[in-house]
């Protein structure tokens, strides 16, 4: 039969182990509110038995392991919603300010210009030998040309703005996929004695889940720790080091996340954007010069070859004679006037199929279609990503009811195991004094 | 389930986070009174309200149209009344003219013929607003030119317009082109004959010759008809542009509500919403302040 001195040890042990628990409890209380903290458990189990007078007598209690509840899974489904979420709200962003520019609908915006600019040819055909109302003409088509190019250059600047948004979201990318190399060599490191370098790897899945918002991403760990990180299916870190993204690299091989969203924008949504004002400009210009061609002058009307560089014809800012009101050049007559006029109503734009007002309407619908798309999707992302993120946490979050009921029952168990040491302590002083 | 604490603050901020979003969206409607204030809050409404925008924009360029086109067409229609007074006088002093009246009385009578004789080329040649009326589409210059002889007495007119018979066309309305004005023939008759059958009844007047006088009544008779079907062809006109006025603040109204119903708010309807959506931010906001307090941390002691 064990003595005294074995009581006495299991007692220690017990202590110890409720300790090492306690000690679990407090990290897990301590980084309750740490992003990408799986939470932390101390995992006892009984000590190898003795074998004493054909007896097997219990030894106590040992702290075998400390593990974390994460699940690839849930980890994986997460980071494909923080993609999705990086994509649409950057895409949200930028189509926002696509939006804020037309300033429509009201009456600053090209619509109520380009009305204006019809309105002011149909008004010189209702008063055609008034050299005021020529004069008026040529300050609407002034401001509308003006319009165009303003509108223009900043569509053009919006996109230099994505580009310049990529270089720091790739830099960003670069910076943290160096992070997540340096600290999974720390992991391998770490775990080569055995045992689970769990802080360490929430530090990882913690990075990894806000790369995701920048990238899409697949990682993969295989046995033995073989870590590989791919972006798009293209490796950017393996076992043999980081391989940071450059601006080359890029097209096709990112589609998902912020960077995604802004290299889609880049390459398609934009430059379409872009296209379709200018098909406009190219249009209205194409139309008016023909009429106005046809009169005495046999001038352009507009310069310019789309709405970057449309303008009023020099000759014509210069001299007020030059504008051409009617083909035969008599002061009451108005066939040029009222034909720019009328263009109003005629479907002149994108090969014949629309008015430049129901052009223009629907080009302000189709940008608020994209930037509503946008917005309903990051919004929508930000639920399932929380969610997700829900999700994970009910798993691997940390509960500070469930650590205060912990801490409870490890300091009850704790106080017991030290009235067991009392006991055993006093019995042995019992011993001594006989 | 497992509920961790992060979980429960994130869940309760992301609710919070949306009625927010939602009230201050409601606030910013409610301050602009407007349903859409960028194209992605309606983009089919936007759609159809800048079309209704637009068509406002045409309506009001085709009233202003219209009313220089009515400005037209009284100025026309004042100069022919005009017109048809002087024939009609003229026509008088032809009947007055007999072979009883003395050389002296029918000199008075030519002289007074002479006098209408200027009136009338005053009315042919009028302008409105530098405009001439009855210049066809050559709206500059002087459609009637007077011949006169060394004593300055006219002895015959010409047409002088480069375009007598062109149109001034006027939009005022979708597709809709008016002519607006008259033309010298159509109110002078070829070869501008009202003018010059009044040269022929002055000179016969001054001839004495009261036969020729009497010759001339019945072509003057005809002139007379002639000013009063073109003074009816512009109280047709007229009527014509009382109509599109008409139907043009009818659309513009029309329109107007289709604008507002597609852009406007429903104040009332949003100050409801507001409070309702107000309401359960506060209740949210008093619920979550209650659940995050429930912690077994407070019972321990």
């Amino acid at each position: 039969m064990p003595g005294l001195t074995h009581t006495l040890d299991v007692a220690r042990r017990a202590l110890m182990a409720q300790q090492s628990v306690l000690s679990v409890i407090g990290h897990n209380i301590a980084n309750a509110n740490t992003p990408g903290y799986a939470r932390q458990i101390a995992h006892l189990q009984a000590e190898a038995p003795q074998l004493w007078g054909g007896r097997q007598w219990g030894n106590g209690v040992t702290l075998a392991a400390i593990t974390q509840r994460r699940t690839q899974l849930l980890d994986q489904r997460l980071r494909a919603e923080l993609s999705g979420l990086g994509g649409w709200r950057m895409r949200a962003t930028v189509l926002a300010g696509v939006e804020e520019l037309l300033q429509e609908p009201s009456e600053r915006g090209l619509g109520a210009t380009l009305d204006a600019f019809f309105s002011a040819w149909s008004g010189l055909s209702s008063n055609p030998e008034d050299m005021a109302l020529r004069a008026q003409v040529l300050a609407q088509s002034q401001v509308l040309a003006e319009r165009f190019r303003e509108m223009d250059g900043r569509m053009e600047r919006v996109g230099r703005e994505v580009g310049a948004q990529i270089d720091i979201e790739l830099a960003a990318f670069n910076e943290k996929l160096a992070a997540i190399e340096s600290v999974s060599r720390q992991i391998a490191a770490a775990e080569q004695g055995g045992g689970r370098a769990n802080d360490l790897r929430d530090r990882r899945a913690q990075w990894l889940d806000e790369l995701s918002e920048v990238a899409d991403l697949q990682w993969s760990e295989g046995p033995g720790g073989a870590w590989t990180l791919r972006a798009g299916g293209r490796v950017v870190l393996d076992q043999s080091g980081a391989r940071p993204l450059r601006r080359s690299d890029l097209n096709g091989a990112v589609s998902g996340g912020s960077l995604g969203g802004l290299l889609e924008l880049q390459a398609e949504g934009l430059p379409a954007l872009r296209e379709r004002l200018d098909l406009l400009a190219r249009d209205l210009i194409a139309q008016v010069n023909a009429l106005h061609r046809a009169g005495p002058s046999q001038s352009d009307f507009f310069s310019g070859g789309g709405a970057g560089d449309m303008a009023v014809s020099a000759t014509i800012a210069h001299d007020l004679t030059a504008l051409n009101v009617s083909t035969s050049g008599l002061e009451g007559e108005n066939d040029i006037a009222l034909a720019i006029g009328q263009l109003r109503e005629s479907r002149i734009i994108d090969r014949l199929g629309m008015t430049p007002g129901e052009y223009w309407s629907a080009f302000t619908g189709r940008v608020g279609t994209l930037a509503g798309e946008a917005r309903f999707q990051a919004e929508n992302a930000e639920w399932t990503a929380a969610a997700a993120q829900a999700a994970r946490d009910a798993q691997q979050g940390v509960s500070l009811d469930e650590e205060l009921a912990a801490m409870v029952s490890t300091q009850n168990a704790y106080l017991a195991a030290a009235r067991v040491f009392d006991i055993a302590s006093q019995m042995m002083d019992t011993l001594l004094r006989i | 389930m497992r509920v961790s604490t992060g979980t429960l603050h994130q869940t309760t901020l992301q609710h919070l986070r949306a009625s927010q979003a939602r009230l201050a969206r409601l606030q910013s409607q409610i301050a602009s009174g407007r349903r859409i204030e960028r194209p992605s809050d309606d983009a089919a409404g936007t759609i159809q309200g800048m079309g209704a925008r637009g068509a406002l924009r045409a309506r009001a360029q085709w009233s202003s149209n219209l009313v220089l086109a009515r400005q037209h067409a009284q100025a026309t229609e004042t100069s022919l009344g005009a017109a048809a007074d002087m024939v009609a006088e003229a026509r008088l002093l032809a009947t007055r003219a007999d072979a009883s009246q003395s050389a002296e009385a029918m000199a008075a009578l030519a002289r007074q013929v002479d006098g209408l004789l200027a009136g009338l080329l005053d009315e042919a040649n009028r302008a409105q607003d530098g405009a001439r009326l009855f210049g066809g589409s050559d709206t500059r210059g002087a459609p009637v030119e007077a011949l006169r002889d060394e004593a300055g007495r006219m002895t015959g007119v010409t047409a002088a317009s480069r375009a007598p018979e062109g149109r001034l066309l006027r939009q005022v309305g979708e597709g809709t082109l008016l002519g607006v004005n008259t033309s010298a023939e159509e109110a002078f008759g070829p070869g501008l004959e009202l003018l010059t059958h009044l040269i022929a009844l002055r000179d016969a007047l001054e001839a004495g010759d009261a036969a020729a006088a009497a010759e001339l009544q019945p072509l003057l008779d005809r002139d007379l008809e002639r000013v009063a079907v073109a003074q009816a062809v512009g109280g047709v006109l007229a009527r014509r542009l009382d109509h599109l006025e008409e139907r043009l603040a009818q659309e513009e109204m029309r329109l107007e509500a289709a604008r507002s119903q597609f852009e406007d708010l429903d104040i009332a309807q949003a100050v409801m919403d507001y409070q309702e959506e107000q309401t359960v931010l506060e209740a949210a906001l008093t619920l979550s302040g209650r659940l995050l307090e429930l912690t077994l941390a407070r019972y321990l002691q």
